[in-house]
């Protein structure tokens, strides 16, 4: 069979690459937390889990997977998850546009079943002098068939 | 010790007399049973007991497959069955041969039914009772 993980990766970086942006820039999109990157802004494709969806016909997963959002936002704020905010509406739209309809594609190999947006929660990293880093977590969860 | 993996044993229906099979699809977990009644009679010599009717049912739980293939029935096939009371012939084997296991009879649909959960597959279970149990078969 083939792996659904690497699958599920490969779908959200295709789609929100270049497809998010802040006050007019784009947002950089990086599978795994290893790349924690020198933008202000950032999405990584963070912590993703599968599990069998037993089925006597088909490989089916179901696939869960974290879009972390982050901001480096200026300690004096009103706000300091406005940018996430933005940045999460944006994800949202596009991985699920409407009921039973997904931005999402997986090619030829998987085709994807019922997305849905399980939680969301935002947090404050860590507070420096210079600013603080804030995220949202959205986490995401579908089934996939192998074709 | 040899056994048989589930994956391998499908349930499959004929509606023609057994000319063409097709799988049911897509099956998360079947099973079936075969039972006698039993007759007993007291006596003041002891308790006499002797094999009753014999009776075959099967239970079948699954995802519909909106597409099945030449092959393959799903949800509107079965219900199909179940309206119009179809005869069929019922069959379970594992390998293709059914030389490790292998169950067979006639009968039909008696109740069929599905669920829809928000973000869920639509599932579907149906159950298939003997009509004749002449039918019955553990042999390929």
């Amino acid at each position: 069979m083939k792996d659904p993980i690497k699958a599920t990766k490969q779908a959200y970086k295709n789609l929100l690459t270049n497809a998010v942006s802040y006050n007019g820039s784009i947002i950089p999109v990086y599978i795994g937390e290893s790349s924690k990157a020198d933008s202000n802004y950032y999405i990584i494709i963070g912590n993703i889990s599968d599990e069998i969806n037993p089925n006597k016909h088909i490989f089916s997963s179901n696939v869960t997977v974290n879009i972390e959002l982050y901001a480096k936002v200026p300690n004096i704020s009103t706000d300091h998850f406005a940018q996430v905010d933005v940045m999460a509406e944006q994800v949202l739209e596009l991985v699920i546009p409407s009921i039973s309809t997904t931005g999402l594609d997986y090619g030829s190999v998987f085709e994807v079943k019922a997305v849905q947006r399980r939680s969301s929660e935002q947090q404050t990293v860590e507070i420096t002098e210079a600013g603080r880093l804030v995220t949202r977590t959205i986490t995401f969860i579908q089934t996939i068939n192998q074709l | 010790m040899a056994t048989v993996n589930g994956n391998a044993f499908l349930v499959e229906l004929s509606a023609d007399s057994g000319s063409t099979w097709k799988s049911v699809v897509c099956e998360t977990d079947s099973s079936a049973s075969f039972e006698s009644s039993t007759n007993s009679v007291t006596t003041k010599c002891g308790t006499f007991v002797s094999a009753g009717e014999k009776s075959g049912t099967a239970e079948y739980n699954g995802v519909v497959k909106s597409d099945p293939a030449a092959g393959e029935l799903s949800y509107a096939e079965i219900a199909g069955y179940w309206k119009a009371d179809t005869s069929l012939k019922f069959r379970a084997q594992s390998p293709s041969d059914g030389t490790d296991i292998f169950v067979a009879m006639d009968g039909t649909v008696t109740s069929v039914g599905h669920a829809t959960a928000a973000g869920e597959f639509v599932t579907f279970s149906w159950s298939f009772t003997c009509s004749d149990t002449s039918t019955i078969d553990f042999t390929p």
